[in-house]
């Protein structure tokens, strides 16, 4: 192994978990309207009030994993995503893994997403709040055909509502090279 | 391909579009929405996402930027602008009205009318002008906003 | 109305979902429904000089959720789309029509309900499998109560 990105800064994070972030806003309607418009999918439970799904959950609600999604820049957050100033080599994605998370210390750009894996609780109904706590499952090196690559497994929990109803929880890996 | 059509018959067409256009169509002034127009034209000022600040500076509440005046334009009125001539539309001019503020929860609803439509002979030939309007009316019955958009079709 | 866990019968094919063809238009509505501004998936130059893509990329976002509509519908508003996994092994570009698809692997009675393991993935016309990986869903007896919500997996241990 040339080089060993899995420094005792990397592997202290190891097991780390944030508090419960919340995500920007409470779920509204216009955004549910453009998730479910732009993935193409009319089913009623997201958009209709008297619809049977409406009845099972409670009025309209948020697509199964919207709560993944929600998290996006706050209206007072100075940091512009964009603000690489111009940087012609800047990809436009924020190397920040999770809101509530310190960032992972390793000198690599590329960024993959691996794949996931859903466990589905409830759906977020319109005006409910989205929480989020986060933990570095794993952070791990291999060596790929292009050099190094360090895996990162992130496991999210999702919940919404005063009583942290749960939403979903996710394992997902992350790819740097 | 629509070389043919007359001046006449332009003006005759030009002349049915004024009039009101759809229903009223009223939309809820979301949080959301605020914070992603405020965000996209980087006006940080927290009117727009901090209530408290919002009403010490006499608000009623947090105070939607008037861009977002442009949500409503794409999302509450659909008009087709099929002219029986020319190639290309652009987006020509704007004019706006601002009054009373547009604050999160209102309910604003937009009334559309195309209120001028005439064909003009210029240095490429023709071009016809029309300008819509747009009123935004909140839940009590103030006015918000007017916006006049022309249109030039060459 | 969803599946029954009596009719589902193993090697079964749940119904499929096409989309497509996907355009860069689909791709940006996606992008700016996320806040995703990846220049991958609008700014062709970066995509293919900088990057080296052949193309400005369907993100893969949208196709896991493309995956998670499919388990969900065929759950209905009676099953619940209990865990869905896969992973992104290849891109799909701007012109491609992507097909859903879902085959029973397993079947399993639990307490009043059902419990159905599917393998799953998101298919080009050219077979190509961009995003292979399976599901579990659990689904009402014929005649039993639909799975309660919100969903505890404790209803599947009595």
């Amino acid at each position: 192994m040339a080089v060993n990105h899995i420094t005792d800064a990397v592997r202290a994070l190891i097991g780390l978990r944030s508090d419960w972030i919340e995500a920007c806003h409470p779920v509204e309607a216009s955004e549910v309207r453009r998730f479910f418009q732009a993935l193409m999918d009319p089913n009623p439970r997201y958009w209709d009030a008297a619809s049977p799904a409406a009845a099972r959950y409670g009025g309209p609600v948020a697509p199964p994993g919207f709560a993944v999604h929600a998290f996006r820049r706050p209206p007072d957050e100075i940091e512009d995503p964009l603000g690489a100033d111009g940087d012609p080599e800047f990809d436009g994605t924020s190397r920040l893994v999770r809101r509530g998370l310190p960032r992972v210390p390793v000198p690599l750009r590329g960024v993959l997403n691996g794949g996931y894996e859903y466990e589905f609780f409830s759906y977020p109904r319109l005006g409910e709040r989205i929480l989020c706590r986060s933990a570095y499952r794993d952070i791990t090196q291999r060596e790929g055909r292009s050099g190094p690559m360090v895996l990162i497994v992130v496991e999210d929990e999702y919940a919404t509502g005063g009583e942290f109803r749960p939403l979903l929880k996710s394992v997902s890996t992350l790819i740097t090279r | 391909m629509t070389a043919e059509i007359s001046d006449a018959e332009i003006e005759k067409h030009l002349a049915s579009l004024i009039g009101p256009v759809g229903e009223p169509v009223t939309a809820l002034v979301e949080f959301g929405a605020v914070r992603r127009m405020a965000l996209a034209i980087g006006d940080l000022d927290p009117i727009h996402f901090d209530e408290a600040a919002a009403r010490a500076r006499g608000y009623r509440g947090i105070v939607a930027p008037w861009p977002l005046l442009w949500l409503y334009f794409f999302t509450c009125t659909e008009y087709e602008h099929d002219f029986p001539f020319g190639r290309a539309t652009v987006h020509g001019q704007d004019e706006y009205e601002f009054h009373e503020p547009m604050i999160v929860g209102d309910r604003i609803t937009v009334t559309t009318a195309i209120t001028g439509a005439r064909l003009k002979h210029g240095r490429v030939g023709r071009l016809g002008q029309v300008v819509s309007e747009r009123r935004f009316v909140n839940q009590d019955g103030a006015l918000c906003a007017v916006l006049k958009t022309t249109l030039f079709r060459r | 109305m969803g599946a029954i866990f009596e009719d589902v019968e193993i090697g079964q094919e749940i119904p499929r979902l096409v989309k497509g063809p996907i355009t860069t238009a689909h791709i940006v509505r996606w992008s700016a429904a996320m806040e995703n501004w990846h220049r991958i998936h609008f700014d062709w130059h970066y995509a293919t000089q900088h990057d080296g893509l052949p193309d400005v990329l369907v993100n893969g976002s949208w196709k896991q959720h493309v995956m998670i509509q499919l388990v969900t519908d065929w759950a209905g508003e009676t099953g619940w789309a209990w865990k869905i996994a896969f992973r992104f092994r290849g891109m799909n570009l701007p012109g491609e029509t992507l097909t859903a698809w879902g085959r029973v692997t397993g079947k399993e009675e639990r307490g009043r309900f059902g419990v159905v393991d599917l393998e799953i993935g998101l298919r080009n016309e050219q077979g190509a499998e961009g995003t292979p990986g399976t599901a579990r869903v659990v689904l009402p007896r014929r005649g039993g109560p639909p799975v309660p919500y919100p969903f505890d997996p404790a209803v599947l241990a009595g």
